[in-house]
């Protein structure tokens, strides 16, 4: 049994050529025109010097070589010398073509790679400046996609796409006016080959292309099926299904199979029926050039030229049939990476960056109501605000809006209603990266780079000293460890310094608030298991980290709870209580029940 | 990126002059340098040894289908035939034309024999290449038959260490290569000896002094090609490399975006992208002066070549050695043998790039699985599974149970080291009873559950079923009887039904709706657009947490266990709906042996009997009752959860 194949749709089918694509695609190479003028140049070149060799090996048939000699004579020696002369103009031709092809397959592939690296640089820029919600849509997997694999499609249109169809319709059209021009009688013999050829050619792609999308579905299913199998290799093995797994798998691997068989039948029938085609014009061309040198009407070396030039003559047919594939694909990756160039940006851009001190509170909600789904609401009318200096700690049940606080202040999202304001001013009309510099935001989740140790905690920032990183990760406790690696603060943290534990991440992501010293420190504390030692260097850090700033912080632990001025609880959404610990525990609330939980279960 | 370095190469070939008697055509992608494969060790006896080393390998996959390959060489020398006529028989036709004493139909009996060596030729040259790459394609097919066989057959501590990347990559790229081998490269190896063979003689018998002048540039072709092909791949393998970083280096932007905004680095991670793009670029721009040369080296040897049977060819002609005709017979031997020399050159690549291939495919199939049929299985008596299930003093560590393999994992992840996950663990469960395990995360629990179908070895003389050692029944018995339902539900991508029946043979939809209805998840999948027909996973609808849980429930359900196990596998069902999962499951699996693996209290109220797992320890045992009385681990952890569920219901 086989289920259906859900790859056959894997290699979309669209059109090989998209004028409005083509011509955006187009712009991107207008800064390289001069290359690209040279590269057109240099194939004119190449294409004309290289029928300059069986022209010259022709002149010599009808030349020096035109008769025989039995002894040394003058003569003899005359036809040696112009021997020499067209073969050493041979060499010549033959040298200069090396050079000017090699320049030119370098020269084609360096703009072709030069416009691609613009144009996956303008992807990325652009995905830097989309919001929040537009990663909340996308899968990173797809977007990595845009900058690898659709722009590698599309880099093959500029280096072998456009230019070589070119390329190859000036070869054949090259080829043919010079045989024109050597005799139009036997280059019309050579013509007819030509419908055979493009016929022959034309069922070929088709038929070749179709079978070469299947088996890439087939493959395409072949891998997914096999990664799934391992990945489900428990389930497999515990449901006994081993058997029956492996014979779907047989199923598509015949499938696949059956595919290329097509394929390789395709491949068998063309290249031999080509060959037999240009076999037949060989006989036509020496049965009417057998007439025409019996009347006298063209030359041996003439021949002859006709005998070299037969072959070369296929050589820009075949081509172009491949190039074909190319086209489309690169087209369909246009597609997709236009269409994300014109996603435009979510949130309006306000450029009011500089924020005179101000003695209204330092952060306030005023009746904010979001939702992340159109009916949910995650905040329903939340309202408070913390004061200079001031740390105010939020705890809650999981669910309750936490996180979706921080999201706002730091303007992930913006509110349905109501506003948040930093020193007095709406976010929404502050400079993203003023606010961001202003606000320091510890995720609960420390993202960690693959970088260095240094690089995780400057963030790119030139102004933080290389003693500054130091002095702060000692601060907060984060130097032990790190001066336990080999190589300290340079060490390169692997996949996102997963070897790190949860407590180290946490001091990392301490310092590197720390080293951005904001104003204003809007804090996740993490709720993962943490060994004591760990947990006490944490604490210390903590108070280290918050002292003299106004803090934002979203409290699981009882310790932290304790130290701030004022407790938020936030309850399914809403601000249910606020006051002291001492306060709440008095009310004998939600904030009472919260603190019987204890500290491990505040999350 | 294989497209773009093949279609280099086609770019770099496209000038070169092919002429008429070209019979097999190297098109770019079976140039093959894109193949990702470590470069082989280079030197004379590595170049003999490969081609042993990997034909001994693949000897059992190519000879079910011999009569193809013989077919295919036998048939070999009409395409040879017809290669080398071609340019025989026009130079005898320039020499009849040259005859002034010719007689009428001299020239048409040489056409009439070139037209028909041609079809012959062309008609064996289809029938090479069908026969040779068709067997090829066969015997890549019982590979990656085999090779799925022996990975499915392989036990989860393997599949553990082992990346599914690094697999993937033997499953595609190394059988890729090895499939080369057993096509073209014996069609271009039988080719080019077979056409040497008979050309060398033809040639020698006209003139050695012009077989001389268009050998000495033709062989120089062959080692350009071994001497750029390595050089071209290499340049690719570092061009990939910088792809991967760059492609890396957008994951992890994109994965951290909240960072990247949080702390205004949008502008900084654009230099820092620019960078590695900048790095790709050179490296491409590297990959395109060492790829370009390959084109103009075949180009210029090709037309030295040419000059040199020109020259010296022409000067023979002067002094009357040889005549015209003999000129053009070499010209046309000159494109006959001009891509075979070529082959011969990528041939031998292949030859190491498919060694080091079959070292790595090798290293797969060595390796024996932990979880093996028993050599005398037992029956239990009645032939049917009563479901007492007994653990005894079982004691399991990750790092001892893979020491057990030969050979010892190239690469044991970090997960597999450490001291023993359980020690010591004794657990009855009398048939038709429900046992329940709690824990924190860590304490071996979930171990101890996976070692019951053996799916992870378990140790001789720890785990047995109706008295009898697991490890002495066969798999197919022990594991019919166990309906498992493990911590991550891992559906497959097929549809809903396809999923739930994923354990039976043949099951009637009613049985599948039957036990969509006991595991609450029938409702929803009403709601799914398809129905039960709906394609779910990557590439049909997401399923939630909780959905997924109750499809891996159904699953296990319908196989009709006698012994059900969840492992943490309501996780993330809300309460309501676990209370009524399991008081549906309390109806149907009456007399059916069930252990329930939970970190909520509330799923396991209900158990005969429960035990209390901590570091790999039984801490605590008693039913819900005793355990509370008890006041210790079980007690305080159940009083934390009726005070959150207290709290949620606010």
């Amino acid at each position: 049994m086989t289920t259906p194949n859900p790859f056959q749709d894997e290699v979309i089918i669209g059109k090989a050529f998209d004028r409005r694509l083509m011509s955006r695609l187009l712009w991107y190479a207008l800064p390289y025109r001069t290359p690209m003028a040279a590269v057109v140049f240099l194939i004119l070149l190449v294409t004309t010097l290289s029928v300059a060799g069986p022209i010259l090996f022709a002149r010599a048939i009808d030349g020096p070589l035109k008769q025989t000699f039995t002894a040394v004579s003058p003569e003899r020696t005359a036809a040696l010398r112009d021997l020499l002369g067209l073969g050493g103009l041979f060499v010549l031709v033959s040298l200069l073509l090396v050079v000017l092809r090699y320049f030119e397959g370098v020269m084609m592939a360096s703009v072709g790679q030069k416009v691609m690296n613009d144009l996956r640089l303008e992807v990325f820029k652009h995905l830097q400046q989309m919001p929040l919600a537009f990663y909340d849509h996308n899968p990173v997997g797809r977007l990595v996609t845009r900058i690898t694999s659709d722009i590698e499609a599309l880099s093959e249109l500029f280096t072998s796409g456009v230019v070589t169809f070119v390329a190859d319709i000036m070869v054949l059209a090259g080829i043919t006016l010079t045989l024109l021009w050597v005799n139009t009688t036997l280059a019309l013999v050579t013509l007819s080959a030509l419908p055979f050829l493009l016929g022959i050619t034309f069922v070929f792609r088709y038929k070749a292309q179709q079978f070469y999308r299947e088996q890439r579905g087939h493959i395409a299913h072949l891998n997914a099926f096999t990664q799934e199998s391992i990945q489900g290799i428990g389930i497999i093995q515990v449901f006994n299904q081993e058997e029956k797994n492996f014979r779907q798998y047989s199923a598509i691997n015949g499938a696949y199979l059956d595919a290329f068989q097509k394929t390789v039948l395709a491949y068998s029938l063309y290249f031999p029926a080509v060959e037999v085609i240009s076999t037949v014009a060989l006989a036509g061309i020496l049965y009417r050039g057998g007439a025409l040198i019996e009347a006298g009407a063209i030359t041996f070396g003439n021949l002859y030229l006709f005998y070299q030039f037969l072959g070369r003559f296929f050589q820009p047919i075949r081509d172009m049939a491949e190039r074909y594939n190319v086209l489309q694909s690169a087209m369909a990756a246009a597609e997709r990476i236009f269409k994300l160039l014109d996603t435009e940006e979510g949130m309006p851009v306000r450029t009011r960056s500089i924020l005179a001190p101000y003695e209204k509170p330092k952060v306030a909600f005023r009746n904010v109501e979001f939702a992340y789904k159109d009916d949910e609401l995650v905040l329903k009318n939340v309202s408070f605000s913390v004061q200079p200096g001031e740390m105010v700690a939020i705890v809650g049940a999981t669910g309750a809006g936490k996180s979706t606080i921080i999201g706002l202040l730091s303007r992930f999202y913006d509110p349905a209603r109501g506003s948040i304001e930093v020193d007095g001013v709406d976010v929404r009309e502050l400079d993203k990266s003023a606010l961001r510099k202003r606000i320091g935001v510890v995720l609960q989740d420390v993202f960690l780079f693959s970088r260095t140790i240094r690089e995780n905690i400057r963030l790119g920032d030139s102004r933080i000293s290389d003693s500054k990183i130091e002095q702060c990760a000692r601060h907060v406790n984060a130097y032990r460890f790190i001066d336990r690696l080999p190589d300290g603060l340079d060490q390169v943290l692997k996949e996102r310094g997963a070897t790190l534990s949860a407590g180290e991440r946490q001091l990392l992501a301490f310092a590197r608030a720390l080293a951005h010293d904001p104003e204003i420190i809007v804090l996740d504390e993490a709720t993962s298991n943490i060994d004591t030692e760990t947990e006490l260097l944490i604490q210390d850090a903590l108070e280290k980290l918050l002292k003299g700033r106004t803090s934002l912080v979203i409290a699981h632990r009882l310790s932290t709870i304790r130290r701030a001025d004022r407790i938020l609880v936030l309850h399914k959404g809403e601000i249910r209580e606020s006051g002291s610990h001492a306060e709440l525990i008095q009310q004998k609330g939600i904030y009472h029940r919260l603190s019987q939980l204890g500290t491990s279960s505040l999350s | 990126m294989k497209g773009r370095i093949a279609t280099a190469w086609t770019q770099a070939l496209r000038n070169v002059p092919k002429s008429l008697a070209l019979p097999i055509t190297l098109s770019a992608s079976t140039l093959g340098v894109v193949h990702i494969s470590r470069r082989g060790n280079r030197g004379f006896l590595g170049t003999i040894r490969r081609p042993v080393e990997t034909f001994r390998f693949l000897y059992p996959y190519l000879r079910p289908h011999w009569r193809g390959y013989l077919l295919g060489l036998l048939l070999v020398p009409f395409s040879v035939a017809a290669g080398l006529s071609t340019p025989y028989l026009a130079g005898e036709a320039i020499r009849v034309l040259q005859d002034p004493h010719r007689q009428p139909g001299d020239l048409e009996r040489i056409l009439g024999w070139i037209l028909t060596l041609s079809v012959a030729g062309g008609v064996g040259l289809f029938a090479v290449r069908f026969w040779i790459i068709g067997a090829s394609r066969k015997t890549e097919f019982d590979l990656r038959n085999h090779l799925f066989r022996h990975l499915q057959g392989l036990d989860q501590l393997y599949f553990k260490s082992a990346r599914t990347g690094d697999l993937m990559a033997r499953a595609t790229s190394d059988v890729e290569s090895v499939r080369t081998v057993a096509g073209p490269v014996i069609l271009y190896t039988s080719r080019t000896i077979l056409l040497l063979a008979v050309a060398m003689p033809l040639m020698l018998s006209v003139s050695w002094k012009l077989t001389i002048c268009l050998m000495i540039p033709l062989s120089l072709l062959t080692l350009a090609v071994r001497a750029v092909g390595p050089r071209v791949h290499e340049a690719v393998l570092k061009s990939q490399e910088t792809l991967s970083e760059l492609s890396s280096a957008g994951q992890e932007n994109f994965a951290g975006v909240r960072v990247v905004k949080s702390y205004a680095l949008e502008d900084d991670e654009i230099q820092s992208f620019t960078r590695i793009t900048k790095r790709y670029l050179e490296r491409n721009i590297a990959l395109a002066m060492t790829a370009a040369w390959m084109g103009p080296i075949i180009g210029g040897v090709s037309d030295f070549s040419l000059v040199s049977l020109l020259l010296v060819g022409g000067t023979l002609m002067l002094s009357s050695e040889l005549d015209l005709s003999d000129v053009i017979k070499f010209a046309g031997y000159q494109s006959s043998l001009l891509w075979p020399m070529i082959s011969i050159g990528w041939v031998v690549n292949q030859y190491h790039r498919a060694g080091a291939s079959v070292k790595r495919l090798k290293s797969i199939f060595e390796i024996e699985p932990l979880v093996r049929e028993p050599a005398e299985p037992q029956m239990p008596e009645g032939l049917s599974i009563e479901g007492s299930i007994s653990i005894r003093n079982l004691t399991f560590c990750f790092a001892e149970a893979n020491s057990r393999r030969r050979p010892a994992p190239p690469d044991s992840g970090t997960q597999v080291v450490g001291g023993p996950a359980l020690s010591n663990v004794s657990i009855e469960v009398p048939a038709g009873k429900t046992v329940g395990i709690v824990g924190r995360v860590g304490s071996g629990k979930s171990t101890l559950v996976q070692l019951i179908p053996r799916i992870y070895p378990p140790p001789d003389g720890a785990i047995f079923i109706d008295g009898i050692d697991v490890n002495r029944m066969a798999l197919s018995t022990l594991r019919r009887a166990i309906g498992f339902v493990p911590q991550e539900s891992f559906l497959f991508s097929r549809t809903v039904t396809e999923n739930i029946a994923f354990g039976t043979e043949s099951s009637e939809p009613e049985d599948v709706y039957a036990v969509a209805e006991i595991t609450r998840f029938s409702k929803d999948i009403d709601q799914l657009p398809h129905g039960y027909e709906e394609l779910v996973g990557e590439r049909g609808v997401t399923l939630s947490g909780g959905q997924k849980q109750r499809a891996a429930i159904s699953r296990a359900l319908l196989v009709q266990p006698k012994i059900l196990i969840l492992d943490d596998a309501l996780s993330s069902v809300d309460t309501q709906t676990e209370e009524e999962i399991l008081k549906n499951l309390k109806r149907v699996t009456r007399g059916l042996t069930t252990i329930i693996v939970s970190h909520r209290i509330s799923s396991l109220r209900h158990a005969d009997r429960i035990y209390v797992l901590d570091g790999g320890k039984v801490a605590e045992q008693g039913s819900h009752d005793e355990l509370l009385a008890r006041g210790g681990t079980y007690a305080e952890v159940h009083r934390l959860q009726l005070l959150s569920d207290e709290l949620a219901s606010l």
